[in-house]
């Protein structure tokens, strides 16, 4: 067996906070290979981002603090690297797009610049990156042109003396793809991508990402609440609760047959062209507190299928078929009523 | 529903709206048109859904059938009066039965008020035409809580003790406070996750069944939209560009805007 891209055990992670002290990651479990694309859903508040956060060590302890966690790229254990190493890693082979916009673009600079000083710092920790020139901003300005032209930019040339406010939405998500991509990163985690754009802009930039991944052949996690953009985009799918992943798997199996109560109940509220009107299923009850979360399974409290078993212990991911898995003692089998 | 259209709530005709150049830097930006010839009526008792792409002009359509924007042409009719032409004294009148909510239920609810306060608030604006006295308001807003899931003991909370959704029913509680008949919902659910969104949508059909209220209704979410409305239209740079009960449009799109609406809004089933 090859060593997968990304391996995620047992994370475990606590957010310190006014009111005491949160568990809010409880044992997520994620594996990621070059090639895939993995969408990482689940209701706000699941921990998606602090996930996302985790892998890249960007949670400054405290507030956060690591209970566990074995956090492997091509296995090497990303835990054990120092500060310094850690900031390589994250120029060159794990790019970020973050959920936060004002922490993506810096407003008062120019698209170029930006894009040049990404890949110079790149370049410091591998300079074949740089297509060969005079000098090594020549090469850095080469490369930030060619991205620019690969994310479908047009005039790049022009647009590289623009600031961002004179770009539009989807013009700035593809200025941040390129800039995730420029150092030719092994994992890309893009987190709530194309949740403030257009239907028809959030169409074109998924496009994109899958023919970078077929081109670059990277790994990927998608972080998104929507589910018909991992349905549309993903090979993957990992469905978050309160800090856990429930199911994951290829997506065409959890979303035609998904096991979890919860993965069941998160697409029963999606309308669909054919829910008749008051037939949308709403969830019943709401997110647990995670300072006392319930023992066991989170979701037994608003769960039909829970029994006494399910409030003892964390189910364990089990194999539903092949690659899908779920964390459930009464996975249900049924084919989805929607397909 | 009836398909008629002989008693519309609200007419919209070939209303534009210019926006005058905002002066910068760089000298005069040119006027924006951000309304350009809209008509449309919406129908008693019914949900008219408006979809279109970010500056499309929806929410200038809005703020214009709330009066907050003066149309530069055309006329917006409700129940038959044109609103321009309204004393002072009618147009607060009509302003209690017409009534909005917003998009984001964190930002909309003013933090330092209790629900109490929030949902009576109307109540005291429109005194002159409800004649509530205090005691009565308070009633009424307990009601009023009860009608969408939440209860009296909330009375006294404030907005940050509630998650998006309860914020989002209290923002529709409010709304309904001075007894509307036409509410605008101006993206009232995007803010939220799926499974309170699901809470919220059938609320909405839950209340309109028993209100017989009108929903004027705007989102990005197409699916949100064929499951609510009735009727839908699409609008494109201040353009109407179709318009039509929501099965026609969804299954025989006249146009390429419909088209390529539908075609790009992401389905829940693996291609
Ligand atoms: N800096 C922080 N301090 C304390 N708690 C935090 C902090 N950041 C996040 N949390 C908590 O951790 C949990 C998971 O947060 P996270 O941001 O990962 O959620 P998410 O799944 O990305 O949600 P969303 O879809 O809203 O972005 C939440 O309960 C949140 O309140
Ligand atoms: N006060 C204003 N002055 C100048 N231009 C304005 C003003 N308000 C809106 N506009 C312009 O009018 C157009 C329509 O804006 P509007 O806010 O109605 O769009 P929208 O359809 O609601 O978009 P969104 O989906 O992003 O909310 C846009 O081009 C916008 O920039
Ligand atoms: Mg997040
Ligand atoms: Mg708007």
């Amino acid at each position: 067996m090859t060593v997968p891209l990304l391996d995620i055990r047992n994370l475990h992670l606590a957010m310190r906070s006014f009111e005491g002290e949160a568990h809010v990651l409880n044992g997520v479990e994620l594996c990621v290979n070059r090639g895939e694309i993995w969408g990482l859903v689940g209701e706000s508040g699941c921990g998606k981002s602090l996930t996302g956060l985790s892998i890249s060590r960007l949670l400054p302890e405290p507030p956060a603090r690591y209970i566990s966690a074995e956090i492997t790229l091509e296995g090497r254990d990303l835990r054990a690297l120092s500060p310094r190493e850690m900031q390589a890693l994250r120029g060159k082979r794990i790019g970020m797009i973050f959920q936060d916009p004002t922490t993506n673009l810096n407003p008062t600079a120019r698209i170029g610049t930006q894009l040049v000083d990404v890949a110079l710092a790149a370049a410091r920790h591998d300079p074949t990156i740089l297509p060969p020139a005079r000098s090594r901003r020549a090469g850095a300005r080469a490369l930030a042109l060619d991205m620019m032209r690969q994310v479908g930019i047009p005039d790049p040339e022009a647009r590289m003396m623009s600031y961002p406010h004179e770009f539009s939405g989807g013009m700035r998500q593809r200025v941040l793809i390129a800039m995730a991509l420029i150092g030719r990163p092994d994992l890309l985690i893009a987190d709530e991508p194309t949740t403030a754009l257009d239907v028809s802009v959030q169409a074109q930039i998924l496009t994109l990402l899958k023919a970078m991944v077929a081109e670059h052949d990277l790994g990927v996690i998608l972080i998104t609440h929507n589910l018909g953009v991992v349905a549309q985009t993903c090979s993957h799918v990992a469905v978050m609760y309160a800090g856990n992943v429930v199911e994951r798997g290829p997506v065409r199996q959890v979303i035609e047959r998904p096991a979890h109560p919860y993965t069941r109940a998160l697409m029963a509220a999606i309308p669909t062209r054919d829910t008749p009107r008051g037939g949308l299923q709403g969830l019943e009850g709401t997110v647990p507190d995670l300072i006392q979360p319930p023992p066991g399974c989170r979701f037994a409290p608003r769960c039909t299928r829970a029994t006494e078993a399910c409030r003892a212990a964390v189910p364990p991911l089990t194999s539903q078929g092949p690659g899908h898995e779920v964390a459930c003692l009464h996975p249900v089998t049924e084919d989805a009523p929607h397909v | 529903m009836s398909e008629s259209t002989s008693d519309p709530i609200l007419r919209i005709e070939n209303v534009t709206k210019t926006y005058a150049g905002r002066s910068g830097l760089f000298g005069r930006a040119a006027p924006v048109q951000a309304l350009k010839g809209v008509s449309l009526d919406v129908t008693r008792g019914q949900s008219f859904g408006l979809v279109g792409e970010s500056g499309s002009g929806k929410t200038t359509l809005t703020r214009s059938i709330l009066r907050l924007e003066e149309p530069t042409s055309g006329r917006i009719l409700f129940e038959g009066q044109d609103m321009a032409k309204l004393s002072a004294k009618a147009l607060r009148a009509l302003r209690a039965r017409v009534q909005i909510v917003f998009q984001d239920p964190y930002a909309s609810l003013n933090p330092r008020m209790s629900v109490g306060q929030i949902v009576t608030e109307p109540m005291a604006i429109h005194h002159d035409l409800l004649r509530l006295s205090a005691a009565q308001q308070r009633e009424r807003a307990a009601e009023l809580l009860t009608l969408v899931g939440l209860g009296p003991q909330h009375l006294g909370r404030h907005p940050h003790e509630f998650s998006g959704g309860q914020r989002q029913r209290i923002g529709i509680a409010r709304a309904l406070a001075s007894g509307p008949d036409l509410l605008l919902l101006d993206e009232p659910t995007s803010a939220l996750d799926v499974s309170v969104q699901a809470q919220v949508l059938n609320l909405l059909i839950e209340l309109q069944d028993r209100l017989g209220l009108t929903y004027f209704f705007i989102s990005h979410d197409l699916a949100v939209v064929r499951y609510l409305c009735d009727r839908v239209a699409l609008i494109h740079h201040g353009s109407l560009v179709e318009e039509g009960p929501t099965d026609r449009i969804f299954d025989a799109p006249q146009t390429d805007y419909a088209r390529m609406l539908i075609g790009a809004a992401p389905e829940l089933r693996v291609p």
